[in-house]
C-alpha cells in the first residue's frame, strides 16, 4: 500500500498555477526525490501535504485516509514531519529545547501537571528529554555535548540545518519531508548529509520525500525520482530514466531553437 | 556636519540640552526635598547630565581592537571641556531668560520661577551668576571625567557608594521610621533641620560603602570559592540567604509603616498584573494592550461575589446579582471567570499577529471599561458611580484591610503567582508558548496546536491578572471606571518590558521601579509619565533585553567557555582513543 498518495492536486495563487493536477505516490520505506526547475511547485506541494496550504482541487491521502483539511499540527501528529527550504528554528531557545518542542505532539502534560509537578509529568518530561537527545544524537557529535544548552542562533549554518532535521525526527514521524536539505552546504557537508538521509531510512525506518537540487545527492539517495515543471509531473522513474528524459532536459536547459 | 564637531563638545551639548530641558519641565526647581545638607533632589538631577557626559567621554574606548584608556589627567580635562560646553548652554539659557524677563518666559514655561533662576546662578545676578554656573558645570564635568578615567577597582566602588548615598538621602521617609522602630538613633545620619542626610552622615555612608565594595570586589572570588566548596556549604549559604530574604519580607511592613505598606501593596498588585501579562507577552509573544480588561473583571467579579453595594441617587442598593461569599471562597470563581473572559477575548483574535493584535486588544480593553461603567449594565455594575462598600477579606480576626496586613495578603498571592509562572516556564506548556513566540507557523508545523496554546495563554494570563484586580477591590473597597483606564495596561506592559520579557525577577524589579519609585517619592508623582518615557527609552537603547533578562540563559552563556573547553578536550581524547572513519569515506566516490 502506498504510504502517501498525492492525487490530482491543484493550487493556484491568483492567476498563477503553482500546482495543476499533480499526481504521485510514495511507498513505505522509499526515498523519493522531487526535482524540477525553480518555480516548478516543489515547495508548494510540501506545504499542501503538511496542511499549510489547502489544495484547490485533488486529495492527499496518508495511510489510506485523506488528510486534506487537517491543521498542520494534526498532520504532524499523524506522522508527517518536515524541514523548511530556508532554516526555521526557534532561535532563542536552546538546541535541546528546540528538539524537545518536537516531542510536543507525543506528550500530553497540561497546566495542572506542570504546576504541581505530578509524577506522570516528571516521567513524561524525562522521556521527552531522552527522545530529544536521541534525535540530536542522530547527527553524532555535531549537536551533542555543550551545544545542547546553547541557543539555536549560535549554531553554524550546517548545524542549524541538522538541528531542524533533528527537531523533525523528534516528532517520531513515519514520513519525513526534506526541503532542499543540502542548500548552502559545502561539498563535504553535503556528502555527510547524503549518508544521513540514507541512514534515516535504513536505521530509523523512515520513508523520505526530498526536494533536492544537487544531482549527486539525488543520484545517491533516490529509489525513485519525480520531475516536475509548471506544477505537473513530467517524468518519473529511476534516476537514470529521469535524467535522460527529453522533457526533463528541456525543462532544465530549454528547447533547442528550431532550424 | 555633526560628525565634525569634536566628541567632547557634542557630549557637552547633549548634556546642556538635557539640563535646560530639566529646568524647563520643572524637575530642577520643584523637587525640593533635601538629599544631603541643603542639596535638593532638583540640584542633584541638574548635576547629573554634566557628570554623566564627562564620565562617558573619559571611558576607555576600543579603537580597532585596542583599548585606549585615557590618563586621569586627560579624563579630567576632557570632562572639563564637556562641562564648559554644558555650562555655556545653561549660561545662554540664563541670559535669554534675563533678556526676555522671567514673567514673559513663565507665560509659556511655568516652571521657570525666580527660585529656579537663583538656584542656577547661586543667587548672583547678571554675568557673575552665569560665570558661577559655568564654573560649577566645569567642575562637575571634570569630576565625571576623573571617575570615568580611573581604573575599575576604584571607579566601581565610587559609583556604587555615590548611588547608595543619594538613594539613602532620597529614602529618608522610609529609612528614618524604620531605624526608629528598631530603636536606633539616626540624628548623626539625618539632619532634623533639612530632613536630608547630614554631611557627616553622607561621608560616613560613602566611606563605609566604598570600603565594603572595594574589599568585596578584591576578595569575592575567594569568598565564593569558600562558600561553594562543597554542595553542603553551598546549600547552607542558600538556606541562609533565603531565610534572610524571608525574614526581611515578613518584617518589612512593620519597619516601614503603614503608608509605605500601602505602596508595597500596590506594587504587589502590579507584580500580579505583570506576571499575568508576562505569560501572554513574554512567554507566548502575543502583544496585548488591553490587559486592563482582566484587572477590571477580577475587581468587579470580586465586588459582586463578596457583596458590594451600588451607589444610587437614593443611597445604596445591592447589585442585581450579588452573593455574600467570603473573599477566599470567591477567588477561585473570580479566576475561573477571568480565564473564561480570556477565552472569549482570545477566540476572535486567533488569526491576528503583532501590531494588528495589539490594536484589537487595545479596543477590547476600552470596551471592558465602557461596559462596566455603562448605563445598560448599571443594575449589575453601578454605572459610572461604580460599586462601593466591598467587604474585606476576613480570616478569623484578620480582615486585611489594614495596609500592613494587606501587604501579607498580596505577598501570599504574589508567591503563588510566581510559583505558577516559574513552573509553567520550564515545562511542555512553556516550551510550546516559547516556540509560538519564536515562530508561530513553524511551531504549528512541528506539532504545537497554536489555536489551543494561544487561548491557553490568554486564559492563564487573564487568571493571574484577575488576582491583581481582586486584591485591588479589597484594597480600595470601591470601584469605578476611573481605575480601569488604558494607563493600567500600558503600565503593566512597561513593567514587563523594563524587567525583561519572560523574566519573573524582571517583573518584580519592574514593578518596584515603575510603581514603587513614584509612590515613595511623592514629589515625582507629577513626573510619573516623564519617568516612564525616559526609563523605557533608556531601556530600549541601552538594554533591550530588559533589566534582568532570562537568567538561566545568560548564566549558560558565561559557563559556555568552560563547557566548550571541557567538551573539546573530551572529544579530542575520544578521537585519539578510537579514530572514527572520515565522514567522507567511500561515499565520496
Amino acid at each position: 500500500m502506498n504510504l502517501l498518495d498525492v492525487r490530482g492536486v491543484s493550487k493556484h495563487f491568483g492567476g498563477l498555477y503553482a500546482l495543476s493536477g499533480l499526481d504521485f505516490a510514495v511507498e513505505e520505506g522509499e526515498i523519493v526525490s522531487i526535482i524540477g526547475p525553480n518555480g516548478a511547485g516543489k515547495s508548494t506541494v510540501f506545504n499542501v501535504i503538511t496542511g499549510l496550504y489547502a489544495p484547490d482541487d485533488g486529495d492527499v491521502v496518508f495511510r489510506g485516509e485523506s488528510i486534506v483539511g487537517l491543521t498542520p499540527n494534526q498532520i504532524t501528529r499523524l506522522g508527517i514531519a518536515r524541514t523548511f527550504q530556508t532554516v526555521h528554528l526557534f532561535p532563542n531557545m536552546t538546541v535541546l529545547e528546540n528538539a524537545m518542542v518536537g516531542q510536543h505532539c507525543r506528550s500530553r502534560t497540561t497546566v495542572f501537571g506542570s504546576v504541581f509537578r505530578t509524577r506522570a509529568m516528571r516521567r513524561e518530561e524525562r522521556s521527552i528529554r531522552e527522545h530529544a537527545e536521541n534525535a540530536l544524537g542522530f547527527f553524532g557529535q555535531r549537536l551533542a555535548g555543550y551545544r545542547q544548552d546553547q541557543p539555536a542562533f549560535s549554531l553554524s549554518y550546517a548545524n542549524r540545518r541538522r538541528l531542524e532535521m533533528a527537531r523533525a525526527l523528534a516528532t517520531e514521524p513515519s514520513l519525513i519531508l526534506l526541503d532542499e536539505p543540502t542548500a548552502g552546504m559545502n561539498p563535504r557537508e553535503t556528502l555527510e548529509l547524503r549518508d544521513h538521509i540514507v541512514r534515516m531510512r535504513d536505521d530509523l525506518g523512515l520513508t523520505i520525500l526530498v526536494i533536492e537540487h544537487d544531482m549527486r545527492v539525488v543520484k545517491g539517495v533516490s529509489d525513485r525520482v519525480v520531475a516536475c515543471d509548471y506544477g505537473q509531473k513530467i517524468a518519473e522513474g529511476s534516476y537514470e530514466e529521469v535524467a535522460n528524459d527529453e522533457q526533463v532536459i528541456e525543462a532544465y536547459l530549454g528547447t533547442k531553437a528550431a532550424g | 556636519m555633526i560628525r565634525r564637531i569634536p566628541r567632547v563638545v557634542r557630549a557637552g551639548l547633549v548634556a546642556g540640552i538635557v539640563s535646560v530641558y530639566l529646568c524647563l519641565v520643572g524637575v530642577v526647581g520643584s523637587l525640593v526635598t533635601n538629599v544631603v545638607g541643603k542639596v535638593t533632589v532638583g540640584r542633584v538631577l541638574l548635576s547629573i547630565p554634566a557628570i554623566l557626559a564627562g564620565f562617558l567621554v573619559a571611558r576607555p574606548r576600543v579603537v580597532s581592537g585596542d583599548v585606549h584608556r585615557p590618563s586621569v589627567r586627560a579624563g579630567v580635562s576632557a570632562g572639563a571641556i564637556v562641562g564648559l560646553t554644558t555650562g555655556a548652554l545653561l549660561a545662554i539659557f540664563i541670559g535669554v531668560v534675563n533678556l526676555l524677563g522671567i514673567e514673559t518666559v513663565r507665560n509659556v514655561f511655568i516652571a521657570v520661577k525666580p527660585e529656579l533662576m537663583s538656584l542656577l546662578t547661586f543667587g548672583h545676578a547678571g554675568v557673575v551668576g552665569s560665570v558661577l554656573r559655568i564654573g560649577a558645570e566645569v567642575a562637575l564635568g571634570a569630576v565625571g571625567g576623573a571617575i570615568g578615567a580611573t581604573q575599575d577597582r576604584i571607579r566601581v566602588p565610587t559609583v556604587i557608594a555615590a548611588t547608595v548615598v543619594i538613594s539613602l538621602g532620597l529614602l529618608r521617609r522610609i529609612v528614618h521610621p524604620a531605624l526608629a522602630q528598631l530603636g536606633l538613633r539616626d540624628d548623626w545620619l539625618f539632619s532634623v533641620v533639612t530632613l536630608g542626610l547630614t554631611w557627616f552622615g553622607a561621608a560616613a555612608v560613602f566611606v563605609v560603602t566604598f570600603v565594603t565594595t572595594f574589599a568585596w570586589r578584591a576578595n569575592s572570588a575567594a569568598i565564593v570559592a569558600r562558600t561553594h566548596r562543597t554542595p553542603a556549604t553551598e546549600r547552607g549559604v542558600r538556606v541562609v540567604v533565603l531565610a534572610v530574604i524571608g525574614a526581611g519580607l515578613i518584617a518589612l511592613p512593620f519597619l516601614i509603616g503603614s503608608i509605605f505598606s500601602q505602596i508595597l501593596g500596590t506594587v504587589g498588585i502590579y507584580i500580579l498584573l505583570g506576571l499575568g501579562l508576562n505569560i501572554v507577552v513574554g512567554y507566548a509573544g502575543l502583544l496585548d494592550l488591553g490587559y486592563v480588561a482582566f484587572f477590571a473583571v477580577g475587581a468587579y467579579t470580586t465586588a459582586i461575589l463578596t457583596g458590594g453595594s451600588r451607589v444610587t441617587t437614593t443611597g445604596y442598593a445591592p447589585p442585581s446579582f450579588v452573593l455574600h461569599l467570603s473573599f477566599f471562597v470567591a477567588i477561585p470563581i473570580v479566576v475561573a471567570v477571568a480565564a473564561l473572559v480570556g477565552l472569549v477575548i482570545g477566540a476572535p483574535v486567533l488569526r491576528l499577529r503583532g501590531d494588528y493584535l495589539a490594536i484589537v486588544t487595545l479596543g477590547f480593553g476600552e470596551i471592558a471599561r465602557v461596559l462596566f461603567s455603562s448605563d445598560w449594565l448599571k443594575g449589575a455594575f453601578g454605572g459610572t458611580q461604580g460599586i462601593t462598600a466591598i467587604p474585606a477579606a476576613p480570616i478569623g480576626n484578620l480582615d486585611f484591610r489594614d495596609t500592613q496586613h494587606f501587604y501579607f495578603l498580596v505577598l501570599g498571592f504574589c508567591l503563588v503567582a510566581v510559583y505558577i509562572s516559574w513552573r509553567l516556564a520550564d515545562s511542555r506548556v512553556g516550551r510550546a508558548w516559547n516556540a509560538m513566540r519564536e515562530d508561530e507557523q513553524v511551531a504549528e508545523a512541528v506539532g504545537v496546536s497554536t489555536v489551543r496554546y494561544k487561548l491557553l495563554a490568554f486564559a492563564m494570563g487573564g487568571a493571574i491578572g484577575s488576582l491583581g484586580g481582586a486584591l485591588f477591590a479589597v484594597q480600595v473597597g470601591a470601584l469605578n471606571n476611573a481605575s480601569f483606564m488604558l494607563l493600567v495596561s500600558i503600565t503593566a506592559l512597561a513593567v514587563v518590558i523594563l524587567g525583561g520579557m519572560g523574566s519573573i525577577p524582571g517583573v518584580i524589579v519592574g514593578a518596584l521601579v515603575l510603581i514603587g519609585i513614584p509612590g515613595v517619592f511623592s514629589e515625582f508623582e507629577q513626573y510619573r509619565l516623564l519617568l516612564y518615557g525616559a526609563v523605557l527609552m533608556a531601556i530600549m537603547i541601552l538594554r533591550p533585553q530588559g533589566l534582568i533578562p532570562n537568567v538561566r540563559r545568560s548564566q549558560e552563556l558565561e559557563e559556555e567557555d568552560v563547557a566548550q573547553d571541557k567538551w573539546a578536550g573530551a572529544v579530542t581524547a575520544d578521537e585519539q582513543a578510537a579514530p572514527v572513519a572520515s565522514p567522507l569515506g567511500e561515499g565520496a566516490g
